[in-house]
């Protein structure tokens, strides 16, 4: 790039540390991000705007506006910004307000499947599945390292908003998509182990006729272990598609049926 | 049960937790954490991570979407890992762990109403153009939400020793077996919400193959999901050749069915 920028990449770090921060301080039902996004944005306004005390007055004022994107992806979305801002200054606000807006959408349906599903899934199951198993907390020090991962990359995000970001909304959208099929599958197959080993759920019942004793769950075992917690897995599943259960409904039902099914001398 | 220390540390945990979770996402706000701190402050490590592992997973698809209100699991499996020191765990999870959590969701949507305040003063700040002013506002922006997160957890560990345990010692056994198998199954929530948040539908096939692997192979987890980023990298390559051609996830439409 020959042109010269306004802001350097450790300026972008320093910005990107500070972003994240802020971002979520002030979360609220009417504004959402909007109030931590405009305080986070502040340093760059004033270097931009520093001769125009009105022009960063109307810029700060306009960033307070409603705002909520994955966190995770919001430094791309605040590296665009600077870059339109820096070089057309306060006529460039409506834009820079317009794709906020637009961007917080396709960015948010990446970034959460990205760094809270997948992030979910992959990590926090590992960590969990270890830890239940065999006690073994190897996995959660994996997911502590994935978090320092992300701290660390997001100021990259930044400085790839800035340089090229405005490329990349240009370009078509089928990168982010093959991206996420891929995370997505990795995912699956994950939540696939998780039925298999975290769920705890067997057959107490057992037929005696004479001396021999026939259990029900090593009848199952046999054929396929695990398989009655899948379907009951699947049953929920199921379950939640049909209405609008809120987690905390879904918890109680399934409370409730695992106790009768105990009653029952099934579970 | 325990001393006026281990609460005072337990209490400035959550908070900070909390801070973390509405800035860096250091990874000490998960329920896996929570309930392994908990146990290494109170000595029983292992209670504490049988109950912040299942809690994890009972919030599995939910627990980091921004600032949605959940069921606040930290707080469950604190309270829940110190009151295993006098009852079983499991028996915690789902006496303790389970009601606390709800209860949490409330406070933490009062909590989260309560930011709105500071917020009109930041943006009174704002247009009087004191900028530093609203600054400092912002710094402190979720102090209420870090107030309802330390609170309750000081009230219930110094109810604790009054609330009588022997109350549940007496409970007969068939209501004990039916909350003990209870615990067992929770873990199904958690993961039917990433189902539902995961394109599940259209990649069903990948999900058995991960189950199958698991129960019949005995595949450990890291191994799986190593396998899984080779199958997805292969995917992704046909998937290149074919671009357009190929099925591409609709995420939003097949997720934010569950809410809250």
């Amino acid at each position: 790039m020959s042109e010269e920028r306004l802001f350097t990449r450790k300026e972008l770090t320093k910005l990107s540390f500070r972003h994240q921060f802020f971002l979520q301080r002030l979360f609220t039902y009417s504004r959402m991000q909007g109030t931590g996004y405009s305080t986070a944005i502040l340093p760059a306004l004033k270097k931009i705007y520093k001769d125009d005390p009105d022009a960063l007055h109307e810029a700060y004022s306009s960033q307070t506006m409603l705002y909520n994107v994955t966190p995770q992806m919001s430094e791309l979305i605040m590296g665009m910004d600077i870059a339109i801002e820096e070089k057309g200054g306060i006529k460039s606000l409506p834009t820079v307000l317009s794709l906020k807006t637009s961007l917080m959408g396709p960015l948010s349906g990446f970034g959460d499947v990205i760094f809270s599903t997948i992030q979910q899934t992959v990590f926090g199951a590992i960590a969990a599945n270890m830890a239940l198993t065999t006690g073994n907390m190897l996995g959660m020090w994996l997911w502590f390292a994935w978090f320092i991962f992300v701290i660390l990359f997001r100021p990259r995000m930044m400085i790839f908003g800035y340089e090229r970001g405005i490329d990349l909304v240009h370009d078509d959208s089928s990168l982010l998509k093959s991206i996420t099929r891929a995370a997505s599958i990795v995912g699956v197959m994950t939540v696939g182990a998780l039925i298999a080993t975290v769920i705890s759920l067997s057959i107490p019942l057992q037929f005696v006729s004479g001396e021999v004793t026939y259990s029900i769950q090593s009848a199952l075992d046999s054929i396929m272990p695990q398989i009655y917690p899948a379907l009951f897995t699947i049953f929920v599943y199921w379950l939640s598609g049909k209405k609008n259960l809120s987690i905390t409904k879904l918890v109680g039902i399934v409370f409730v049926i695992t106790f009768v099914l105990s009653l029952l001398k099934l579970a | 049960m325990i001393s006026i220390g281990q609460i005072l540390i337990l209490v400035l945990y959550s908070g900070i937790r909390s801070i973390s979770r509405y800035t860096f996402k250091i990874g000490i706000e998960t329920p896996i954490f929570a309930g392994f701190f908990t146990g290494l402050v109170c000595g029983n490590v292992e209670s504490g991570i049988l109950i912040g592992a299942t809690l994890q997973l009972l919030s599995l698809g939910v627990a980091t979407y921004g600032s949605i209100v959940i069921p606040d699991m930290v707080v469950g499996a604190i309270v829940a890992t110190v009151f295993s020191l006098k009852m079983e765990p499991t028996l915690a999870l789902t006496t303790i762990a389970l009601p606390i959590s709800i209860i949490m969701q409330n406070v933490g949507v009062l909590a989260q109403y309560s930011v709105e305040i500071l917020q009109n003063f930041y943006m009174k700040a704002v247009s009087e153009r004191a900028y530093k002013k609203s600054e400092i506002i912002a710094v402190f922006g979720a102090l209420p939400v870090v107030i309802a997160h330390m609170v309750p957890v000081l009230v219930l560990l110094l109810l604790g020793d009054t609330i009588s345990t022997a109350f549940i010692a007496s409970l007969p056994t068939w209501l004990l077996n039916g909350l003990n198998a209870a615990g067992g199954t929770l873990p199904i929530v958690g993961i039917v919400v990433l189902m539902r948040y995961l394109p599940t539908k259209k990649l069903w096939h990948f999900m058995l193959l991960g189950f199958l692997l698991t129960v019949y192979l005995k595949l450990p987890i890291i191994a799986l999901a190593l396998l899984g980023v080779i199958i997805a990298y292969v995917d992704w390559q046909r998937h290149k050749t074919e671009r357009g051609i190929g099925p591409l996830p609709t995420l939003t439409t097949e997720g934010g069915e569950i809410d809250e």
